[in-house]
């Protein structure tokens, strides 16, 4: 398999995560609605579980976005032999695109390296005008084409 | 460095992007996500006369005077429209009404004109290809893509195939949005994931790019041609 396969293929195991994820966050609910003090037996408090099932599509877009980050940083190191570090705004916008990518891949990868931010910096504030939000789905269908216009020749 | 007409057309381009609604995902109960997005579309950030700056009635003499007029009438009404929302207070709803109007009336011309030119040089582009195909001897076939794009909306564009025996090429639409130019198509050897780009500048020349990963400013830049194509096609041919 080519590289570029593989770390796409981590991004989108990201996505079946959390679809496992939100099976369990939605039988936990289940259980809490039935017993709030569920959790009390596992050391954790209802608000813990509450959280849990809010903050889940967050916390896997967060993790999607650090595999798709990865891969582009180890795509500009091993790939492009560059021995430098620029902010993930220039890398996504800029530096790795050239005319095999459309404008609208650049723009959507870029959209939610933007939402990442938001979430990791002002997770409890509301989403600020002209962000866009995203969902697990979304953010997948939104890195990935991104991540196949990269050089196959990567090795 | 990009000329007026094409910033004019990216100008119009980005504002479209921040035009569509915005989808909104809420996790807690608490939050209304049509409140928010209500929000965020009534913001208006397309509504600003600076889309049109870069708006120059010559840049555009090529087209046929009604489509040219057309333009230009669309421009003028959504800057009378756009120049009246002060800069730091949100557009009142008769504004925001009279706004989404005008923008949607320039958006539709813009799309017009990008699309007619962007239809005429991949034709161009093809018409071309298919000649030097058939001279070397090789069986091509057009195929219907569907593609969408900010601006553009959906729309559909051909493929062509080419059989150059034993190998199946194809010539395949990218995007008429790209960085840097104004249109780009990839030259595949199926089944692989090799491909070698080309584009067109914005004077409207095909190159075939090579070396793509080195990077954008390293690869090798050929103007697309009869016996660049072969050469592609043989560069392709011995990656698979």
């Amino acid at each position: 398999m080519i590289r570029r396969q593989q770390r796409l293929l981590r991004i989108a195991n990201v996505a079946q995560e959390f679809l496992a994820a939100k099976t369990a966050a939605d039988w936990l609910q289940s259980r809490q609605e039935a017993d709030p003090c569920f959790g009390n037996q596992f050391g954790w408090e209802a608000k813990a579980g509450i959280a849990f099932g809010e903050n889940l599509e967050a916390t896997y877009i967060v993790r999607m976005y650090a595999e798709f980050e990865a891969g582009l940083r180890d795509y500009w190191k091993t790939h492009l032999k560059r021995d430098t570090h620029p902010r993930m705004m220039e890398l996504v916008r800029h530096a790795i695109p050239n005319q095999m990518f459309s404008q609208d891949a650049i723009d959507d990868a870029d959209d939610v390296r933007e939402y990442r931010n938001h979430l990791v910096h002002d997770l409890e504030d509301e989403v600020p005008e002209g962000l866009r939000a995203f969902s697990v789905a979304e953010a997948k269908r939104c890195l990935c084409p991104y991540f196949a216009r990269l050089d196959a020749r990567w090795q | 460095m990009v000329p007026k007409r094409e910033e004019f057309v990216l100008d119009v381009r980005r504002a479209a992007r921040v035009a569509e609604k915005p989808t909104v995902i809420a996790d807690s109960g608490l939050v209304n996500p049509d409140a928010i997005a209500k929000t965020i579309y009534r913001a208006a950030l397309w509504l600003t006369p600076k889309i049109v700056e870069n708006y120059y009635p010559a840049e555009f003499s090529d087209l046929p005077p009604e489509l040219r007029e057309s333009l230009t009438r669309a421009v003028e009404a959504f800057r009378a429209i756009a120049g009246k929302v002060p800069a730091d207070q949100p557009a009142t709803a008769e504004q925001f009404a009279r706004g989404q109007d005008a923008f949607r009336t320039l958006l539709a011309i813009t799309r017009d004109v990008v699309l007619g030119e962007w239809r005429h040089a991949v034709d161009g582009l093809l018409r071309d290809t298919e000649s030097w195909a058939k001279k070397l001897g090789w069986v091509t076939k057009r195929v219907q893509k569907g593609l969408s794009e900010t601006l553009l909306g959906s729309y559909e564009l051909p493929q062509l195939l080419m059989h150059a025996a034993p190998d199946l090429y194809v010539l395949d639409p990218v995007a008429r949005f790209v960085p840097g130019a104004a249109g780009a198509f990839d030259l595949s050897v199926q089944p692989s994931f090799y491909m070698i780009s080309l584009y067109r500048d914005f004077s409207g020349s095909w190159y075939a790019h090579h070396d793509v990963g080195q990077g954008v400013s390293n690869g090798t830049r050929d103007v697309w041609s009869e016996d660049m194509l072969k050469k592609c096609v043989e560069e392709l041919g011995a990656l698979q």
